[in-house]
């Protein structure tokens, strides 16, 4: 997710008299894209989203600037794919409406042997203690380290796999983005990176998730804290969200929409679904 | 000279050709003269041209480095290969994909160590590269690589804020380089370590060494003049590529483009010639033809002229001189035919048809000189009718006319052919005759006096018995021809006289009143 200060341009216009204005990156679209038809319907607004497709500004940070935006006669929200501090909540005068945690992949290119690694592994890769992949009994190769360290500041996310960019191994290349990271991985046969589990793969990606620990990135681990990389999707809002804008939160977290999406992509939900 | 048309039509052809031919000479020393003075300003020229050119080359391969240089993956991959082990190959794909196009010979990627990240097969390149990459972020050269002479340009390549390696891409100076180039003119010579002409589109030139002398080099027994091209900053470099042009060449080219202007000249002087030959054939001729006819005409002459059918101006001209010369034809027939009534006038007498007396004088000479050459006599029979003024007197002067024609149609039918009969006077008659003797003239004479005494003269009046008297004599020897006639004439005359005194109606020879008056 980009960590770019983003406000969408001609939004006010485009949104003013009617729309729930909201903003998200990547992971943002793939929900709301499933869900958008259910939430139309049950508020009886239109709703705006920007950032679709966007490589740049449409991160956490636009979504926050955008929350912060609602007033008498603008109804604004915003989805971020990273857990914000109490500090920054309470500063930036929003409220955190949890959605879902996101298995994150460590993904590796498809020609590599190795297929799982241990959550243990996996940090010495990343701090830079093991170079070669052949020492982990895979081939011949030195490994190459791709990191996307974005929103440096807020905790969670890549943070679950060391939690400082002082911790990771200083010979590496780190992107701007998630498309980068999957090109470079396609790119480099000894590559290993990671990316949430909503990342839509190309056809011909050649690429795979490792299994932690023996344990697939799925939901069900993330349930029972048995996988150890994660990372928590939100929508914010301002501190007096409209009504209307509730409700449409309300049936993300609760409706049935993001409940078929969520098992798509192996996403926990962390709100109960709405009886 | 040139009075004639002919001379005329010959002379302005004859000038026509000179001039032709002066304007092909002067082009042809004018244009060797070009030659030979704008060769050196055109080898400058082109030399001029070539480096601009191959700096334009220059440019545009280090822009092309520049372009590679500057791409942010690029970037990315050379730190990913040499900082964090990433596989070469993955570099070298991302340039083939993103930059396969590029229109370069070889392309090298090298390590800040110098070692070969791609293009390690390119061992003299990166060699060469290690060897002349300084502290610069980018550079250019020239050096000989295993195949060609190539243009090296080289960028090195940073990714966050420090240098990752080298890109070096080459651009050869090839044979295809040289037929690139071919279209500028003139001949290049690519110079390799050892002096010797590596490369050449000059025939003949390879593997030759390079010896200038005074600018001068000779291949094939063929001298070129010779100018370096630079290529580079060092001497070295800019002695390697040199133009060379030959002023030989080029003076061919004019003779072989001589050979096309000399065919042009003829078929020009053959068109002149031909047109002046069409002239001549179509104006001189007829006009020749003119004035020949109207020499002819002038000379007395009425030629023939072959009326022409074609319709042209002159040939009308020539069918209106027939006409007209038919015209003259058939007058002068005229005239000749009046002209000869009038001459017969004037020597006939118009009542008897017989020859005047002036007639007499003019054939006299010519009847002696006949006698004489023949050895024979020319007599003179002097005829007078007897009473003649009584028949006018009693019958008329008609009846009288009709005896006188009368007269004259017996003496012509009783003379011979070849004699010649006269009036002389009102009813005097003269009969000339060539005799073997002079008895012959008085057996005429007698045969004439008893034919005019038998056969009378019939007119609207009863007949007219009429007698007449004659006198003979013959043409002396020894006189011209006037004074022969004028003592026949005396001599018949007197003859007559005696003839009358007689009693009329006889002969007398004057002959016999010489031996009379003798005796």
């Amino acid at each position: 997710m980009l960590c770019l200060l983003f406000t969408p341009a001609g939004a006010d216009e485009d949104g003013a008299d009617d729309a729930l204005l909201g903003i998200g990156a990547h992971f943002a679209w793939i929900v709301f894209d499933a869900i958008e038809a259910d939430l139309e319907a049950k508020t009886g607004r239109k709703i705006s989203l920007y950032g679709k497709n966007s490589m740049l500004g449409a991160g956490c940070n636009a979504a926050i600037k955008l929350a912060k935006q609602a007033a008498e006669n603008r109804e604004t929200f915003g989805f971020v794919c990273c857990p914000l501090s109490e500090k920054e909540v309470k500063r930036e005068g929003l409220i955190v409406h949890p959605l879902a945690l996101e298995p994150i992949l460590i993904l590796v290119r498809e020609d590599n042997p190795a297929d799982n690694l241990s959550s243990a592994q996996v940090r010495a890769i990343f701090r830079g203690e093991i170079s070669h992949w052949q020492d982990e009994g895979g081939a011949d190769k030195p490994i190459v380290l791709i990191t996307c360290l974005h929103c440096k500041s807020r905790p969670g996310h890549w943070k679950t796999i060391l939690p400082s960019p002082d911790n990771f191994r200083k010979t590496r290349l780190n992107v701007n983005s998630a498309a980068t990271m999957i090109q470079r991985i396609n790119d480099f046969s000894g590559a290993i990176g990671h990316i949430g589990s909503t990342w839509v793969f190309a056809p011909d990606d050649r690429i795979k998730a490792l299994s932690i620990d023996g344990l697939q990135p799925a939901a069900a681990n993330l349930a029972r804290d048995a996988y150890p990389f994660f990372r928590q999707l939100s929508a914010i809002t301002s501190r007096t969200p409209s009504a209307d804008i509730l409700e449409l939160i309300r049936e993300t977290q609760h409706g049935p929409a993001f409940r078929r999406v969520a098992r798509r992509h192996e996403l926990l939900p962390l709100r109960p679904q709405a009886q | 000279m040139l009075h004639t048309y002919h001379a005329r039509i010959i002379f302005y052809n004859a000038l026509l050709m000179v001039f032709l031919i002066s304007i092909l000479a002067y082009t042809h020393i004018y244009s060797r003269n070009v030659i030979i003075e704008e060769a050196e300003i055109y080898s400058l020229n082109l030399s001029n041209l070539l480096r601009s050119n191959i700096e334009m080359e220059k440019e545009k391969l280090l822009h092309y480095t520049g372009v590679v240089r500057d791409d942010l993956i690029i970037q990315e991959y050379m730190f990913i290969t040499t900082e964090i082990n990433g596989e070469k190959e993955a570099l070298w794909s991302l340039y083939r994909r993103n930059f396969g196009w590029l229109p370069v010979q070889r392309t090298a990627f090298i390590a800040n160590d110098g070692k070969a990240i791609i293009g390690d097969e390119h061992s003299d390149l990166i060699q060469v590269i290690n060897a002349r990459t300084d502290d610069a972020s980018e550079g250019t050269f020239y050096f000989q690589g295993k195949e060609n002479f190539e243009r090296v340009t080289w960028a090195r390549i940073y990714f966050q804020g420090a240098p990752r390696g080298i890109v070096a891409l080459t651009h050869p100076l090839d044979r295809a380089w040289l037929e690139r180039h071919r279209f500028f003119g003139g001949y290049y010579l690519l110079i390799d370590d050892s002096g010797r002409i590596s490369l050449s589109n000059l025939p003949g030139a390879e593997g030759r060494q390079f010896q200038p002398d005074n600018g001068l080099i000779t291949i094939d027994k063929r001298a070129y003049h010779v100018r370096a091209i630079p290529l580079g900053d060092t001497d070295e470099e800019s002695n390697r590529l040199w133009l060379a042009i030959s002023e030989q060449e080029l003076l061919d080219k004019l003779a072989h483009n001589s050979d096309l202007i000399l065919l042009l000249a003829l078929v020009g002087g053959t068109a002149i010639l031909i047109t002046g030959l069409l002239i001549i054939r179509n104006f001189n001729r007829p006009l020749q033809q003119l004035m020949q006819i109207t020499q002819a005409v002038a000379d007395g002459e009425l030629p023939k002229l072959q009326k022409s059918s074609e319709t042209n101006e002159i040939n009308a001209l020539l069918n209106r001189f027939a006409e007209m010369l038919t015209a003259l034809r058939s007058k002068q027939a005229e005239i000749e035919r009046v002209h000869r009534k009038l001459e017969e006038n004037a020597i006939t007498d118009a009542l008897t048809g017989l020859y005047n007396r002036r007639h007499l004088t003019d054939l006299f000479p010519k009847l002696l000189a006949q006698a004489r050459r023949e050895r024979k006599w020319l007599c003179g029979l002097l005829l007078d009718l007897d009473y003649f003024k009584r028949i006018n007197d009693e019958h008329g002067h008609p009846a009288g006319d009709r005896c006188l024609t009368h007269a004259g149609e017996l003496l012509r039918e009783l003379s011979r052919a070849s004699d010649y009969i006269f009036r002389i006077g009102g009813e005097e008659f003269l009969v000339l005759s060539i005799n073997d003797s002079a008895e012959g003239a008085l057996v005429l004479a007698e045969k004439i006096r008893r034919a005019f005494e038998v056969k009378e003269c019939k007119t609207d009046d009863p007949v007219i018995p009429m007698t007449t008297s004659i006198g003979v004599s013959c043409a002396e020897a020894g006189y011209p021809a006037k004074q022969a006639l004028s003592n026949l004439l005396s001599q018949t005359d007197k003859a007559l006289y005696r003839a009358k005194a007689l009693g009329r109606n006889r002969v007398v020879a004057f002959k016999e009143i010489e031996e009379t008056t003798l005796s």
